[in-house]
């Protein structure tokens, strides 16, 4: 996807906003840092950004903030994400997960019509898995089963999976810790849960809004 | 059950748990979570897990091992905190060194202090000297000393008054103000003539902001409305929109006007 990308410089002249203000906006995350593009230039670095994405926000942002505290339009731009849903179009047109995840999602759980933020998560896992090579479906379905009857959204885990015999074993463990296993023991996968959650929160907070 | 107070004087090692008050005097341990109304270290005590509390006071050599959610934090000597430390009110004197993120409201740094990460707060208030290893955001930044940020920092009203070399990667705000220190005192000034005066000075790549007036500052590109450059300052470049001043005591490469 080839955006159109413009400099700080030229934001500022055309949009008529100080620098005061730039920099205020984006403490109060109404511009995420994603769109702060550093290239080099001759110049030396320079910062440019998404021109779309930013001449539309900073747009809403000055209709609304003789309305809004600047606080008060932080919670509309940064969402929370415990109240998110996501259509499976949604899904894919940001995307965020393949139609194939979904619909394996989808044979395992039942029909939905739109995801929370954790069933979402859960699709990553599981696409992480099988893109390894190394999971089949049934398996990736364990580990999936584990997280949502453990609820762990916030927490700082690793999910990994042990094959012993072709036996499958998902564990969940705190990610300081280290493991151990026998010779006959293989460790397939090893995921980060608090990785998985930062880069799903940052995908959503990307979706056009 | 009310919670009650654990006491550990002396060396021993107790787990963690839900308390009242939590005093560690000498050198004891505490390992696993703790939720408290206060948490006192006095020696040299550490603590193994995560802490939620009101206060939490450490004077002598705390260590905690864990994230830190507490409205109060003082510590004067030497603390180490190897996680977050997440405060509304942060006060330290001495020398403390914290790994993670520092997130606060009032933060009060007197001495030298390290934050490996990123520091957010309301207002910051450096006198010492203080090394932040990524960004510093916040709403009004005032330093009196010296500091190290290697990100950037971002802040609306920003007041420093250098007796130290400092850098900083890029400064972003609405008004920005940097100075050498004045130092009255008779004494001082002897001191200064014997030993030579402690040069403060500023090396930064960008500074960008409404109100810009600078003294005894490196940097390469300063942009801004109105921008006044005191003497010591040695910048390549300077594209201002209203007024510009430039001191004859300062070196400016190039300066332009813009839109």
């Amino acid at each position: 996807m080839n955006e159109e990308i413009i400099s700080k410089k030229d934001l500022l002249e055309i949009t008529d906003i100080s620098y005061g203000q730039l920099y205020r906006w984006k403490r109060k995350k109404l511009i995420p840092e994603e769109w702060f593009i550093k290239k080099a230039t001759f110049t030396g670095q320079e910062t440019f950004f998404p021109k779309d994405k930013i001449l539309e926000r900073i747009d809403k942002i000055k209709n609304m903030k003789d309305d809004l505290s600047l606080d008060e339009m932080s919670k509309i731009f940064t969402p929370d994400f415990d109240k998110i849903h996501l259509t499976k179009n949604e899904i894919i047109k940001n995307e965020i997960s393949k139609e194939i995840t979904i619909n394996i999602y989808l044979s395992m759980y039942g029909e939905k019509r739109s995801f929370s933020f954790e069933e979402i998560l859960n699709m990553i896992i599981m696409e992480n898995m099988v893109e390894s090579g190394e999971v089949n479906i049934k398996e990736c379905k364990t580990i999936t089963d584990i997280i949502i009857k453990n609820n762990l959204k916030n927490k700082d885990y690793d999910i990994v999976l042990l094959r012993k015999f072709g036996i499958a074993i998902p564990i969940l463990l705190s990610s300081a810790e280290e493991i151990f296993t026998d010779d006959k023991t293989k460790i397939i996968k090893k995921i980060n849960l608090h990785e998985c959650i930062e880069d799903l929160k940052f995908k959503i907070s990307n979706i056009d809004k | 059950m009310e919670a009650k107070d654990l006491k550990i004087s002396g060396s021993g090692t107790v787990g963690g748990g839900k308390f009242k008050d939590v005093k560690i005097s000498g050198s004891g341990k505490i390992d696993g979570d703790i939720e408290c109304e206060g948490l006192y270290i006095s020696g040299s005590g550490k603590v193994f897990g995560n802490i939620k509390t009101e206060d939490i006071k450490i004077s002598g050599s705390g260590k905690i091992d864990g994230n830190i959610m507490s409205s109060n934090v003082k510590v004067s000597g030497s603390a180490k905190f190897t996680s977050d430390v997440c405060c509304k009110c942060m006060k330290i004197s001495g020398s403390s060194h914290i790994d993670g993120n520092l997130k606060g409201g009032d933060l009060k740094i007197s001495g030298s202090t390290s934050i490996d990460k990123k520091v957010e707060g309301d207002k910051v208030n450096i006198s010492g000297v203080c090394k932040i290893g990524n960004d510093c955001e916040c709403e009004e930044f005032f330093c009196n000393g010296g500091f190290k940020i290697g990100g950037l920092l971002n802040s609306d009203n920003i007041e420093i008054c250098l007796n130290n070399p400092s850098s900083v990667k890029e400064i972003g705000g609405d008004k920005i103000t940097i100075t050498l220190t004045r130092t009255p005192s008779v004494f001082t000034k002897i001191v200064k003539n014997i030993f030579g005066s402690n040069k403060g000075d500023l090396k930064v790549d960008t500074i960008e902001g409404n109100e810009i007036d600078i003294e005894s500052t490196n940097a390469k590109i300063i942009r801004g409305n109105n921008v006044i450059i005191r003497k010591n300052c040695e910048v390549d470049l300077v594209e201002y929109k209203d007024k510009i001043e430039i001191s004859p005591e300062a070196k400016v490469k190039e300066y332009k006007k813009i839109y």
